[in-house]
């Protein structure tokens, strides 16, 4: 019993700055963000290596595949936006950004399915040619990463009028590195898939 | 004290214990390496590889005969002392002794493989273009190796999976193409002429296989998809074994095979009026 | 942040089902690991000692095991399909399932916290979700004996086609499908607990506890664990892409015009090389995560009995650095003969042998450690010597197989099987055994038996060097591994006889392993009480309570003035100065 009331006070007494608490979400995210760096780049060497045999076709992409890079960069410049509300402390265009930001990658995701369906209408699936085995794979493994970032700033933004103001500040740091990050590979995976 | 004098009495026991286990296990090793011996060499490039293992055996053998003898020692020594006699050493003199191994490896396995090894590797693989070889075709499937050889004209008919008919055609050679009428076909059965270059073509119906031929020191998986050039040069005459070192599935144990290394007159003699055609009937 | 830390905390730590089930507490976790590695253990040594039974004695029959493997071991015949389940099987189960396990996980989890001056990890939730995620990836494994075809037969390497047509080989049904999915299982939760290894030792190590300042332990873990995050995904890719290959019909690693079963698969274009770049950069690195900690350990046990600081401390951190930098560009030393351009094969044996220098380094320190100390052969430090015996062996036969040109001939060998078993089998176990008798008291507050403890170390130590040992110079004599028996070639006939050595081994090895569990279960219980430091060492874990209360120290956390192998240091009150005594009462050394 007195045990853990001693953990309890030393918890809460020295143990962690907020300094250190937010340095430690740092590393976790950037970390987290390293082996997916490594995910995609064991993918990019298959995919250069596959392309070399005789069989490779080249796909072209809806015109909505545009569309929706265009809505994911508004996403992301949104939560800048948002971001620099909340330096200013100011609630409102906080908020606002933030709701946006979430509702645009929720509208890229949405968008991404519709893309999936029109190729898969002009009779592109996942097997037919080994193009389209790495453009279902890759947008798919990128819409998962970013399922996951839109339920942290869904979650971070209801949290945003009730979690006090330090654990806000946190989440809401972290899942904006990873929103950015997602959005950088996009236009990664863009790259890989028709440009390189 | 006495206690303490106890203690060290009974683990000076232990430790002079597993200081003899210690330097017995380089004999127990040399044990083994008197009843287990590589296969004698048949191939050119093979008195190479086995320099290179030789070489190895030999240093790294010396190598492992003095660890384990001065590891006995430590052993020994310091399980009789009841005190610290040496504590720390200066950093330098930590990088400095760091010096001692670093350049025993520099010796053997760099070294090795850049001067003994690298020429052996050119030889193996080096691109040396000759007319005077004798070029196979070697198929694995599961379980088994087919020989082609491409007969009197010097060329292979072609082959496709789609035309693979069990047992009148297993390679799947197209029988319209004229240079299919004098290929040969030996199933597992390799023949060479002794002391000529041989180029096999190494290619895999259906997994992946590896072609060991242990008295030549060849071993090359074979890769559905690709062929792949194995040259090596013969020197002995006689029956040899040809395994498969590569997980193929459940007969992999016993993917056997046969290699019959002759002399050239005989050789010839054979591939010129053999009648081991691969369409008979034609 | 920090008062809604403590809040779980102290929720949890209230009922049974939080405080030992679902609990958070780091050395609950690590424990729940090190009970799971010794149930994978049971079932992965059991398959190894079947194999055994074949190699050794390929005509008998086994009407016992066809009561529990009814299928494969049909008329108490072994099949050759089942034989290959066994070795897959085992391979992997020991690998990731065993060592994994109770070496990176278990000792990981447990000793991070304690040494580093931390109450817990630095997510304890992940850390707890880390431990959940392996539970069906393990029953997984298991249940695939059971399922149409049996587990997985395309060894641990998995190498496609394969592993990827279904019927190329029986485990490559359902099997090997379940594989993979536990595979998947398991790559997610070792990325979570490397996640939570790397942030706590970067952001929680206690006032005073400079890098510089770690226990080799911790070292060695966090390299690891930085390792696996970089080399993991490279595996996560092959499997998501063999998975498609396997069931909707992608080309990514099948080439066109495959023959199998007698028919023409409509697969196209596909590279089986493409698999095995892949795997092995992950596979080699893996190799790694597995040694370096069983050396870490290895090292923080000598200077406790030994009395005296390790040798090289900073050359030992520079060499793990090297080491592990170095391990991510040699993968290709695994694929000399594979098909892969041979000029790739110089690049690879070059680099793979410039290993040697930081392993033979390391190896130096090891040696030198025992020089002028004063030697305490207690179970655990056996067990710390058999380390170094075993990674001396392992190492120099490294040399034969990173050398591509003797590696044309012992790729695939019998030398190969004995060259890994001593790494990541024994070096690794040993390390394993070592740390287990020496923190057995701080995890559960009891000593092991030493003379029981002793008698597992002698057979474990002989019956070791007879099977592996041994199986080097079957792999001279010419033995391909992966065989269900030795009986089909003449060339291999010599290579009979030694079998039998290999398998008596095999069993005294597994009854050895009967008297460790009986210690250990019975130390559990009766074993004699240990105190706060029984060992008289230095690091901090010795300064909590055997076993640590939840939160690891009552009162504050220690500060730490010194580095963590301060043994008979001159003028000091004691020979071992534990790093939170103050430079005011002896002096400090680092
Ligand atoms: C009880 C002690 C052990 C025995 C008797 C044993 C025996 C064997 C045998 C007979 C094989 C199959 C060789 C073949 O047919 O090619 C094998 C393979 C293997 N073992 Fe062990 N082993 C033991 C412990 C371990 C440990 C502790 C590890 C830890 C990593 C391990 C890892 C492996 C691996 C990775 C393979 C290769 C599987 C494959 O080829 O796919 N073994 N072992
Ligand atoms: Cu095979
Ligand atoms: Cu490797």
């Amino acid at each position: 019993m007195n045990q853990h009331s001693a953990v309890r006070r030393d918890l809460g007494g020295l143990e962690f700055s907020r300094e250190q608490a937010a340095f430690r979400s740092t590393i976790g995210i950037w970390m987290f963000l390293t082996t997916v760096t490594m995910l995609f780049a064991a993918f990019t060497s298959s995919y250069i290596i596959r392309r070399a045999s005789a069989d490779w076709q080249e796909i072209v992409p809806p015109p909505i595949l545009w569309l929706n890079t265009l809505v994911l960069i508004g996403s992301s410049s949104s939560l800048v936006l948002a971001q620099r509300g909340l330096r200013r402390s100011h609630a409102v265009s906080f908020r606002t950004y933030l709701v946006l930001s979430c509702l645009l990658g929720i509208g890229f995701l949405i968008g991404q399915i519709v893309c999936w369906v029109q190729l898969s209408r002009q009779g592109i699936f996942l097997p037919t040619n080994p193009h389209s085995s790495f453009f279902y794979i890759l947008t798919g493994l990128h819409g998962l990463h970013l399922l996951g970032g839109v339920m942290a700033l869904v979650y971070g933004t209801m949290k945003t009028w009730s979690a006090d103001s330090v654990r806000m500040d946190h989440l809401f740091r972290v899942s904006s590195i990873y929103w950015h990050f997602m959005a950088g590979l996009w236009l990664y995976i863009l790259f890989v898939l028709f440009v390189l | 004290m006495e206690e303490a004098q106890r203690t060290v009495g009974r683990q000076s026991v232990t430790g002079m214990l597993l200081a003899l286990v210690m330097a017995a296990v380089p004999l127990v090793a040399i044990l083994y390496a008197t009843h287990t011996r590589l296969p004698f060499v048949a191939s050119q490039h093979g008195s190479g590889i086995d320099s290179m293992i030789n070489y190895t055996l030999i240093t790294v053998g010396v190598v492992f005969i003095v660890a384990h003898l001065i590891f006995a020692y430590f052993i020994w020594r310091f399980s009789r002392q009841d005190r610290v006699t040496s504590r720390l050493a200066s950093t330098k003199a930590e990088w400095r002794w760091t010096l001692i191994p670093v350049i025993v490896m520099i010796l053997i396995a760099e070294g090795g493989v850049l001067v003994i090894g690298m020429p052996v590797w050119r030889e193996l693989y080096g691109t040396a273009e000759s007319d005077n070889v004798v070029t196979v075709e070697v198929t694995a499937e599961q379980f088994a190796w087919n020989v082609r050889y491409p007969g009197k004209d010097g060329i292979f008919g072609q082959t496709a999976p789609a035309r693979i008919e069990l047992p009148v055609n297993p390679l799947g050679v197209d029988p319209t193409d004229p240079n299919a009428n004098d290929d040969l076909y030996l199933g597992p059965e390799l023949k060479l002429p002794v002391n000529k270059p041989a180029r096999i073509l190494l290619r895999s119906k259906d997994v992946l296989h590896s072609f060991f031929l242990p008295h030549q020191r060849i071993k090359q998986d074979a890769v559905p998809g690709m062929v792949i050039e194995v040259r090596f040069v013969p020197t002995e005459i006689g029956e040899f074994e040809i395994a498969c070192t590569e997980l193929c599935g459940l007969g992999h144990y016993k993917m056997r095979g046969v290699l019959t290394v002759m002399p050239q007159e005989e050789f010839h003699r054979w591939y010129t009026e053999s009648t081991d055609l691969y369409f008979p009937g034609e | 942040m920090a008062t809604a830390h403590v809040l779980e905390h102290t929720h949890t730590a209230g009922s049974f089902l939080g405080r030992y089930i679902f609990s958070q507490d780091h050395k609950v976790i690590g424990i729940q690991y090190f009970l799971t590695a010794m149930v994978m253990a049971l079932v992965a040594g059991f398959l190894a000692i079947m194999m055994r039974l074949q190699l050794a004695f390929p005509n008998e029959t086994w009407p016992l095991l066809e009561k529990l493997f009814p299928l494969g071991m049909e008329g108490g015949v072994m099949k050759p399909e089942f034989y290959l389940s066994l070795v897959t099987m085992h391979g992997t189960l020991m690998v990731f399932f065993v060592i994994s396990f109770a070496l990176v996980s278990g000792f990981g989890n447990f000793l991070i916290p304690l040494q580093i001056g931390a109450r817990d990890m630095a997510y304890p939730f992940l850390n707890m979700l880390s431990y959940w995620t392996i539970v069906p990836a393990c029953l997984l494994m298991i249940a695939s004996f059971f399922v149409e075809g049996g587990a997985a037969a395309a060894g641990w390497t998995a190498y496609p086609p394969l592993s990827a047509v279904q019927n190329a080989v029986p485990g490559s049904g359902w099997g090997q499908t379940l594989w993979l999915l536990a595979m998947a299982l398991f790559i997610v939760s070792f990325t979570m607990g490397g996640l939570n290894y790397v942030a706590t030792i970067l952001t929680h190590r206690t006032q005073g506890m400079s890098m510089m300042r770690l226990p080799l332990t911790i070292w060695t873990m966090f390299i690891a664990a930085i390792l696996a995050l970089l080399a993991f995904p490279a595996l996560t890719a092959a499997a998501i892409m063999l998975l498609f290959d396997r069931h909707f019909g992608t080309s990514f690693f099948l080439p066109s015009g495959l023959y199998i079963g007698e028919q023409v698969l409509p697969h196209q274009g596909g590279t089986p090389l493409l698999w095995q770049h892949l795997f092995w950069f992950l596979g080699h690195p893996e190799v790694y995560v597995l040694l370096l900690p069983a050396l870490g350990l290895t090292l923080d046990i000598i200077p406790a009995f030994t009395r005296k600081p390790v040798f090289g401390y900073r050359v030992t951190v520079t060499s793990l650095l090297v080491i592990a930098v170095l391990s991510l560009i040699v993968w290709g030393h695994h694929m000399f003969v594979s098909g892969m351009n041979p000029y790739l094969g110089e690049f690879f044996s070059i680099g793979t042998l410039l290993i040697t220098l930081p392993s033979a380094a390391i190896g130096l320190n090891l040696i030198a450690s025992l020089w002028g100390g004063s030697v305490r052969l207690t179970t655990p430090m056996l067990f710390a010597l058999g380390v170094i015996a075993l990674f001396g062996t392992g190492g120099l036969g490294g040399i034969f197989l990173g050398n591509a040109v003797s590696d044309v001939y012992l790729h695939d060998s019998y030398f190969v099987v004995g060259h890994f078993h001593f790494m990541i089998g024994g070096v690794t176990l040993f390390g394993i055994f070592a740390g287990t008798y020496y923190w057995f008291p701080k995890m559960f507050g009891r000593m092991m038996s030493e003379r029981l403890g002793k008698i597992h170390f002698w057979l474990s130590l002989a019956s070791f060097y007879g099977m592996f040992l041994g199986m080097h110079f079957l792999g001279l004599a010419g033995a391909p591994r992966r065989y269900y028996s030795f009986t089909q070639f003449s060339f291999l006939e010599p290579v009979v006889s030694l079998q039998l050595i290999v398998t008596i081994s095999s069993f005294v090895f597994a009854a050895a392993q009967v008297i460790f569990l009986l210690n250990f279960f019975y130390s559990l219980k009766k074993g004699s009480k240990a105190d706060k430091n029984p060992w008289n060492a230095t690091t901090l874990e010795w300064t909590a309570d055997s076993p640590p209360p939840h939160g690891n120290w009552n009162g504050e956390v220690p500060r730490v003035y010194r580095w963590p192998y301060e043994y008979s240091l001159p003028d000091a009150p004691q020979d071992f100065t534990p790093q939170t005594t103050p430079p005011a009462e002896a002096k400090v050394t680092m």
